[in-house]
């Protein structure tokens, strides 16, 4: 997998670090923290298929995790092998200091919550949410004072003698996260939790699972394929293709610092120029981008030789769209406007360069009219500084 | 549907022809068990003497209620063994002897009767000779040959449940902490149990009906139905062999008239 | 009527014990062995035996004489089924009834299958349930009801006089018409379940891309829906086809005395002349010609499974 070129251990300083990430624990940057899931080198094959690859992972406790991919690209399976489905071809599971390899489904102190939902059709929701305390052999009067407690959680008081089919798509949901809640587990798993919801449920619904899980304080790892789902819920996130984590950390550093092309493209959209390093000073550097007619100016060391081809990832919101050269940023480049997306609260526009790459620009409509806006074949100049754009390897 | 509404009424028809075909035979069976004159095809009369007739026949009731212990009796082993083998294909995976049990489920589906029934009554003489059982043939020997053949047709009906049934519930069951056993009776019999009542009818049924295998392993003493009623209508036709085939038919629809109500009634599973 | 997928799927299987699951297999494994595969192999063996008036009315295939094996195989009984016309006839007569019964129920049993599948979603349940009802009530009974149809003083030769259009009653029992009739009757549902499933399933979006694209209602039929119903074609002659091969009933019922059928044959073989050996070669043969259409069913029905295991992981 391509790496970056500088070690990423000093993001520039213009960007400003994440509130909301800043305010909670970050056990994976304490060296001396014990992770709560440990995954070793863990490979799954289906016959000659290899579905993951060698994948190692920490999940610290308390930690809302997301194993975010594409379809196919093994998270799934992932999960179930935490969860015990599968067996692992090689490599070894560690939940809470404890061996799991090998252990079954069963016995382990983990809960799913099932793409599906997976709610017994026969059973009625009070029984569905039982079932696991049963398996426990717990006293009735315990089990029904924490139904009751779980179906208070979720706001499902309503309906506990109703069967399955008789809830709509968000209520099973809730079913689903209380059974899978009320057997307190150390860790829960939920293969695309929200998968099966509309966009706008989608979107409370989001909200509410990460305030249940901080009140439950239970460690969750969440499968899914939205990005934007898996940015919303996560402390941190994990992107997968073909069988192996790419890369792990904060939805930030995922997003901003991206180590491979194929993140940068993967979360949100980018503009990639290729082209080499031509200077690499101490705390600044050139890449020559022939295919987009410019020298790139970055404002920090790229710590590569220089000739060496790497490329430049800029997303469409750093660049800024002007009429006219302001002659304040180290980069600028003109163009003719060739397309304008309108999406509501921005509008994308699709820039072709001299050089004939096109290039996409992001900008919010701030004015509910749009008589100063560029229109298509508008001439403008595209500018973005120094700290605007990662450099990662070829 | 789209795209053929022209063709409706002709559709239709064909529909309405395909259906006199297949029940006038039916119904002229019932209409003439009710006729006075011996003649099966001439109209004489209303009459229900057939049927005392047919109540009076002490070889025909015996040979009902040999034919229903046995029908009872092997479908019920053949639900079980069915079962036990369609889960065992669903849902093992692969295992050394699963291409043979596959082949040998579904062979009886497509095997002539006359096959069966010979070479079942040939392993049957073969082991009373080697072990001493079973000693003689009679209803155990029909027993088991239906029981073979219904688990065929059990197997296929039940496979097709367990590869229609959600596995994630039967995940879900041990994901919570039910043991492998606890979670086939929690949740796959319940998701499996339409289909393990078709199948024992299924069974029940073709027991009922099974004329050539049965002449094969039966004893004397032991002739079922079929067997009775085969050796009556050779001779030609006879009207208590319509009494009885209306009373067939009548508990039959009734059968089929409360199993759909029953249906009606329950919510969906799914 | 599959063996299940190419893999068995599922964490239940893999989870129960070693040993609990080989119990669970070996249940329905050494019923079927015993009870199915072994009196197959019984029936080979004694077809290779030396008929005698004994009980069992046959020699011993092997025997131990003075410390070693004294193997005898006697082809014979297949030599005989060579040498006599009767059997060869008998087999060709079997197979040519057969097919043309199954050519007749396709005839009849494609067009309702169409029918039903085309009819509305709410009607659909109702008319397959017709279809299938009388195959819940006795084959033996419903045969026998054509008896009284077909013979010289039944429904059919007494309506036609009634209405004066033949003077005489036509000869309908006891011929090939008359086997013909009860095999198209008996197997029909048979053909029209599978053809059902198979068109039911057809996309009604393909019709409609068909006549958008310039096809009349024939042309889509012979272009689209007949090329994708070909697997329930397969199918449902080969459920049709197979049974009536060894058939005996309706033969014995309704058929004529030259009507002989292999099923027959093999029956009076064993019940008749009591010669167990040249019964078994009958049915060992019967079967070696019938592997062949059981192969072509086993393909058609074994391959939409093969689609549904590829996603079985789709992480």
């Amino acid at each position: 997998m391509a790496q970056t070129v500088p070690g990423r251990t000093a993001p520039p300083q213009t960007t400003t670090p994440q509130t909301v990430t800043s305010a909670v624990p970050r056990p994976w940057e304490d060296p001396a923290a014990t992770p709560f899931v440990r995954v070793e080198g863990v490979t799954k094959r289906f016959g000659s298929f290899t579905a993951v690859q060698d994948v190692s992972l920490d999940i610290y406790r308390g930690e809302l995790f997301c194993l975010l991919g594409g379809s196919g690209c093994g998270k799934s399976t992932l999960l179930r092998m935490l969860a015990g489905f599968e067996d692992v071809s090689a490599g070894r599971v560690i939940i809470d200091g404890r061996d799991q390899t090998g252990v079954p489904p069963y016995l382990r102190d983990t809960n799913m919550m099932f793409q599906s939902y997976a709610l017994f059709p026969h059973l009625s929701v009070e029984k569905n949410i039982a079932y696991g305390l049963r398996r426990e052999g717990l006293p009735r009067a315990e089990i029904a004072t924490r139904v009751t407690d779980m179906l208070s959680l979720v706001q499902m008081q309503g309906f506990a003698a109703r069967r399955p089919h008789q809830l709509s798509g968000g209520q099973r949901q809730r079913v689903a996260l209380a059974r899978a809640l009320v057997k307190r587990p150390k860790l829960l798993l939920l293969d695309e939790p929200l998968g099966a919801l509309d966009r706008k449920l989608r979107e409370e619904t989001q909200l509410e699972l990460i305030k249940i899980q901080q009140s439950l304080g239970i460690t969750f790892i969440v499968v899914t394929h939205d990005q934007e789902e898996a940015m919303t819920l996560s402390t941190r996130l994990g992107v997968m293709t073909e069988g192996r984590i790419v890369q792990t950390g904060t939805p930030h550093e995922i997003y901003e610092f991206p180590r491979s092309r194929f993140v940068a493209d993967f979360i949100g959209s980018v503009n990639l120029f290729d082209g080499r390093i031509a200077v690499d000073g101490t705390d600044s550097a050139t890449i020559a981008c022939p295919g987009a007619g410019m020298d790139i100016h970055i404002s920090h060391s790229v710590a590569g030789t220089v000739g060496q081809a790497v490329t430049v990832a800029i997303r469409p919101e750093k660049i800024e769209m002007l009429a006219s050269p302001s002659g304040t940023r180290p980069n600028a480049v003109e163009g003719r406007v060739e397309e304008v997306a309108y999406m509501g609260n921005l509008s994308v526009y699709h820039v072709r360069l001299d050089s004939g790459m096109i290039v996409r620009v992001n900008m919010s409509n701030r004015s509910r009219y749009d008589d100063d806006v560029p229109r298509p074949g508008a001439s403008v100049v595209l500018e973005w500084d120094g700290s605007a754009g990662v450099v990662l390897e070829g | 549907m789209r795209g053929v509404s022209r063709h409706r009424p002709l559709l239709a028809l064909i529909v309405l022809l395909g259906f006199v075909f297949l029940y006038a035979p039916i119904v002229s069976l019932v209409v003439f068990s009710f006729n006075e004159s011996r003649l099966v095809t001439v109209w004489g009369g209303f009459s229900t003497k057939w049927y005392v007739e047919l109540f009076r026949d002490s070889q025909i009731l015996e040979a009902a209620w040999i034919s229903l212990r046995v029908a009872a009796a092997s479908a019920s082993i053949a639900t079980v063994v069915g079962t036990l083998g369609a889960f065992v294909l669903v849902r093992f995976g692969p295992f050394r002897s699963r291409a043979l049990l596959s082949m040998m489920i579904t062979a009886p589906l497509v095997m002539p009767e006359v096959i069966i029934g010979l070479s079942l009554l040939l392993l049957f003489i073969s082991m009373e000779g080697l072990i001493g059982w079973p000693s003689g043939r009679g209803m155990m020997t029909i027993i088991i040959a239906h029981a073979t053949f219904g688990a065929a047709y059990a197997a296929v009906v039940v496979q097709s449940r367990l590869a229609e049934t959600d596995l994630s519930l039967e995940e879900a069951a041990m994901d919570l902490g039910a043991r492998p056993v606890r979670v086939f009776f929690d949740v796959t019999l319940p998701g499996i149990m339409p289909a393990l009542i078709s199948s024992w009818l299924l069974a029940f049924t073709l027991s009922l009906d099974d004329l050539v295998i049965a002449s094969f392993v039966s004893g004397p003493g032991s002739s079922t139905l079929p067997m009775v009623v085969f050796s009556k209508v050779r001779l030609g036709v006879s009207p208590d062999v319509n009494a009885l085939a209306t009373i067939v038919i009548a508990l039959v629809s009734l059968a089929i008239i409360v199993a759909a109500l029953l249906m009606n009634r329950r919510r969906p599973m799914r | 009527m599959s063996g299940g997928g190419p893999l068995g799927r599922g964490a239940l299987g893999r989870a129960l014990a070693r040993n609990r699951r080989r119990l669970v297999i070996a249940v329905p494994l050494l019923w079927l062995g015993l009870f199915f595969l072994v009196p197959f192999l019984y029936v080979a063996k004694i077809s290779l035996s030396v008929p005698a008036i004994a009980r069992p009315p046959y020699l011993p295939l092997w025997e131990w004489k003075d410390g070693t094996l004294d193997l005898s195989l006697n082809f014979g009984n297949f030599l005989f089924l060579i040498q006599d016309r009767l059997y060869l006839a008998a087999y060709l007569e079997s197979l040519r009834i057969a097919a043309i019964s199954t050519l007749i129920t396709l005839l009849i049993g494609y067009p309702m299958a169409y029918a039903i599948a085309r009819s509305p979603a709410g009607r659909r349940n109702l008319l397959l349930m017709l279809v299938i009802l009388p195959f819940w009530t006795s084959f033996l009974l419903r045969v026998y009801a054509w008896i009284g149809f077909l013979k010289s003083n039944g429904v059919i030769n007494n309506t036609l006089m009634a209405l004066g259009l033949i003077d005489t009653p036509l000869v309908l029992m006891q011929t090939d018409f008359a086997v013909y009739l009860g095999i198209v009757y008996t197997y029909l549902p048979f053909m029209i379940l599978p053809l059902y499933a198979n068109l039911a399933r057809l996309d009604g979006a393909l019709l409609e891309a068909s006549a958008d694209l310039g096809a009349r209602p024939l042309t889509t039929f012979a272009t689209v829906t007949l090329p994708l119903s070909a697997r329930g074609i397969v199918a449902g002659c080969m459920l049709v086809f197979i049974p009536a091969v060894g058939e005996f009933v309706i033969p014995a019922l309704l058929g004529g005395p030259d009507t002989l059928m292999i099923g027959a044959v093999l029956w009076n073989e064993f019940f008749s002349n009591r010669d167990w050996p040249v019964a078994s070669a009958v049915a060992v043969v019967m079967l070696l010609v019938l592997i062949l259409p059981i192969m072509l069913l086993r393909r058609v029905q074994a391959a939409p499974e093969a689609d549904a295991s590829k996603a079985e992981d789709a992480a």
